[in-house]
């Protein structure tokens, strides 16, 4: 059996001893060239008889990098609302297990550095913006959207650039043609501080609508507090930046 | 000396099987216990704080530990501390001037674990060793080297040395050096390179990837592709991107030139003189 999911195409073969999971990665355009990267593939064996399997989606194991269309100022006080179009992992498990068989990206990111120099975290990068407004998109159900609701609750002036979302405790709701997150509350406290984040337990769908479709990868946490905020070109590719 | 021997026939007379069984019990009970508090201490605070101040506590929790044992065995049979303490501080002044060298390694180790430059599976590089820091100690520093060497630095050494610590920082850039043949268009490549950059899952998209043309060389047009990775995937995105690079540029038709050398024999529009040498030559010359 042969599963197609944004680039990732997943192959399950079942004999007398053990399940073979095969996947590879192919750019999903009719037409398309040889796939750039990510063309080998990978398999996976798990032993055992498996009578039914479940496939759940499940949003990135790391925290994820995104650009806003056109860089904005947030004021003192004020706040916004952003949408980004996140890709999803794709999570097989045995029926009735907590335990995946295997977790896959349905599209291959390019890994990204938020932070410092000399300290910061491995994250993933989202190539298209983030939004104001956005609209749904069933043509590519391996995309969900988060809502990040941004406040600036310092004295500052705060320039909404580069975002470093933390979707790994967002849940996932399902509207019918679209999934959503969970929304994320990030507050701004100043330049010298870490910022609060938060997660709302309702969609991001604009009316609050869908149905819990997913638990989030981390569930022992609410909110954390970490740098969330950049402006391109903070980590220069020379290694350092002029004051 | 006759002090000293008086109190060893004293320890060895029968009534003083009590006091020889005490002090049995504290050497055979009292070191492999301090070894095994050593050694469930470097466990927790391995867990707790790292393989630098776990080594650093056990040994100093078993020197003292061991320490104690051997007062307390020494007070059993009698002698007397006053007298051995005194005798160590005369003792102390003769082994520190002729341990001079040992002193500075152990101040020299004590500055080295207070400034923090690298610590236990820190990759450092000093001098021309290069190798994983297995521990810091009183005198030396021991250091695994890639191919299963053991080096042993004494402290001073480095102390007084430049010493780098190649795994401090979590993320590293590459420098790949390029040669292009000049008639190769420079933008061209510089795209190309950058897109080669950017479809490699293991480099970063920030810090960026950069392009920086370093030079006209003898032979070719040097540049310098600069990518970052995690420190973990440096090598391997070395590997790849190098080999992407050759790959795209036998795609792409761009000339990565050996060295070439062109010959002038005075002014450049006169064709090079030859003389050919034929079978009348060569029995001339005979």
């Amino acid at each position: 059996m042969t599963l197609s999911v944004g680039e990732l195409r997943l192959t399950l073969f079942q004999d007398k001893t053990e399940l073979l999971i095969r996947h590879r990665y192919e750019i999903s355009e009719e037409g398309a060239q040889p796939p750039k990267h990510g063309a080998k593939e990978e398999e996976v064996r798990v032993p055992g008889r498996f009578a039914e399997l479940e496939v759940r989606p499940a949003l990135p194991d790391r925290p994820v990098v995104v650009q806003v269309e056109i860089p904005y100022r947030l004021d003192p006080g004020n706040e916004t609302s952003i949408f980004v179009r996140v890709p999803l992992w794709l999570q097989l498990f045995e029926q009735g297990s907590q335990k995946p068989l295997v977790d896959l990206p349905t599209v291959v990111l390019s890994g990204t550095w938020f932070g410092r120099f000399t300290e910061g975290e491995l994250s993933y990068w989202i190539s298209s913006s983030a939004r104001t407004e956005i609209e749904p998109d069933p043509a590519r159900p391996y995309l969900a959207i988060t809502r990040a609701v941004l406040r600036n609750t310092s004295r500052d002036p705060l320039r909404v650039d580069t975002l470093c979302l933390r979707t790994a405790f967002l849940a996932l709701y399902d509207d019918g043609e679209q999934l959503w997150s969970e929304v994320l509350e990030i507050s701004y406290k100043g330049v010298a501080y870490f910022s609060q984040v938060r997660k709302v337990a309702r969609s991001s769908q604009p009316h609050g609508k869908g149905k819990l479709t997913a638990a989030a990868r981390e569930t022992s946490r609410r909110s954390v507090t970490a740098k969330s905020f950049a402006l391109r070109g903070e980590l220069p590719g020379l290694g350092f930046r002029f004051r | 000396m006759s002090v000293l021997v008086d109190n060893l026939r004293h320890v060895l007379r029968a009534e003083n099987l009590a006091t020889l069984v005490r002090v049995a019990v504290w050497i055979a009970v009292g070191i492999p216990a301090v070894s095994a508090v050593s050694r469930s201490l470097r466990r927790y605070m391995t867990r707790k704080y790292g393989a630098q101040q776990a080594l650093i506590a056990s040994r100093a929790v078993l020197y003292l530990g061991l320490s104690f044992i051997l007062f307390t065995v020494l007070a059993e049979l009698g002698f007397k501390l006053s007298t051995l303490l005194g005798a160590a501080g005369i003792v102390g002044m003769a082994v520190g001037f002729a341990s001079q060298t040992s002193v500075s390694n152990i101040i020299s180790g004590l500055f080295l674990m207070a400034e923090r430059a690298f610590e236990v599976d820190d990759v450092i590089t000093v001098g021309d060793i290069t190798g994983q820091v297995l521990s810091v100690d009183m005198l030396s520093v021991k250091i695994r080297t890639f191919d299963n060497k053991f080096v042993r630095v004494p402290n001073e050494n480095l102390i007084k040395s430049e010493v780098t610590n190649i795994t401090r920082f979590p993320i590293r850039r590459l420098e790949i050096p390029v040669g292009v043949a000049y008639k190769e268009d420079v933008g061209r490549v510089r795209d190309i390179l950058l897109e080669i950059a950017h479809e490699d899952p293991l480099c970063l998209n920030e810090p960026e990837p950069l392009v920086v043309l370093s030079g006209f060389g003898s032979s070719s047009v040097d540049l310098v592709l600069m990518v970052w990775a995690t420190k973990e995937n440096y090598l391997n995105l070395k590997n790849s991107i190098m080999e992407t690079v050759k790959k795209r540029f036998d795609a792409e038709g761009i000339e990565i030139p050996f060295p070439h050398l062109s010959l002038y024999a005075g002014s450049a529009t006169e064709p090079l003189p030859i003389r050919v040498v034929g079978a009348e030559g060569l029995r001339a010359a005979q």
